[in-house]
């Protein structure tokens, strides 16, 4: 996922309480913490509340923040702690099934023909409940990685354990992706 | 290597993102030709990691920026004596 590069002068602006600076903010991020709470959570209703609940933190935070690479790296580790929280509130933790029904909204698939389409619709709720499948531990590195493609090290700060560890972690989440999803071979 | 077994263990997920040096990668890939027990993980991560890189994006929803307003309006109103503080966004209504 690309994303706009946010300039040290609109932190500043948005310190001081300027709303346009915050809805730059937003703008840059919205779709990446969207998808994070998205991917951790499995549903459309509590990825709202929790991105929602982000982005209110964020507003009464702004001020401590002067470049992004410490913004974001801040900001990753607010939007994980605030769906495992939201797990651990919810005793979510355990698989669910995943019904995303939201096909209408999604970028380039217009011009595919039909059952590419479908097929397509189909593989992505494939991959979504075997993340869903995935520890919480295991489902943080991977949905970093997915969403912003963090570096090991990134990933590491963000949830502040050894590169070994992320790396030992994403290991297994590919792994137990590829066991759970090896049917799909070589459909897409 | 500090590993109990000669095998690649976590490191084969620096080689399917092509991240490690040429010697290493070489070091891996000969490896991979004469172990099948490693060659069957690697298959395994490889899958795994072009399934999370196939993942769909999806928008965020176009009301969560109003949704994110009225709730930040509805603090400003009630902690009027703080908004300075706590920096949040000046509403024009
Ligand atoms: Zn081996």
């Amino acid at each position: 996922m690309n994303r706009q590069k946010i300039d040290k002068a609109i932190f500043q602006r948005a310190a001081d309480g300027d709303h346009y600076a915050f809805k730059h903010i937003y703008d840059a991020y919205r779709d990446h913490v969207y998808n994070l709470t998205y991917y951790m959570l499995g549903n459309e209703n509590d990825a709202y509340d929790v991105s929602q609940e982000i982005f209110l933190k964020l507003f009464t935070s702004i001020d401590q923040f002067k470049h992004e690479s410490e913004f974001s790296t801040w900001f990753y580790r607010v939007s994980i702690n605030a769906c495992l929280d939201h797990m651990r509130k919810a005793n979510r933790l355990k698989t669910r099934y995943v019904n995303h029904t939201e096909t209408d909204s999604f970028a380039d698939t217009s011009t595919e023909p039909v059952d590419s389409l479908v097929l397509r619709n189909q593989i992505n709720t494939d991959i979504e409940k075997a993340i869903q499948t995935l520890s919480p531990k295991l489902r943080s590195v991977m949905v970093l990685r997915y969403i912003d493609g963090l570096s090991y090290e990134d990933i590491s700060k963000i949830l502040n354990c050894s590169l070994g560890t992320v790396s030992s972690r994403l290991n297994r989440g590919y792994k137990s992706l590829g066991k759970a999803l090896i049917h799909l071979k070589d459909e897409i | 290597m500090k590993t109990n077994t000669n095998h690649i263990g976590h490191r084969l997920v620096f080689y399917v993102h092509d991240e490690l040096d040429e010697r290493e990668t070489t070091y891996i890939a000969t490896h991979l030709e004469q172990c099948a027990a490693c060659r069957g993980e690697y298959e395994l991560i490889k899958k795994g990691a072009e399934m999370l890189a196939s993942l769909k994006s999806i928008p965020a929803p176009r009301n969560l920026w109003d949704t994110i307003l009225r709730e930040l309006r509805s603090q400003t109103e009630s902690f009027t004596e703080d908004s300075e503080k706590t920096h949040l966004p000046k509403i024009n209504k």
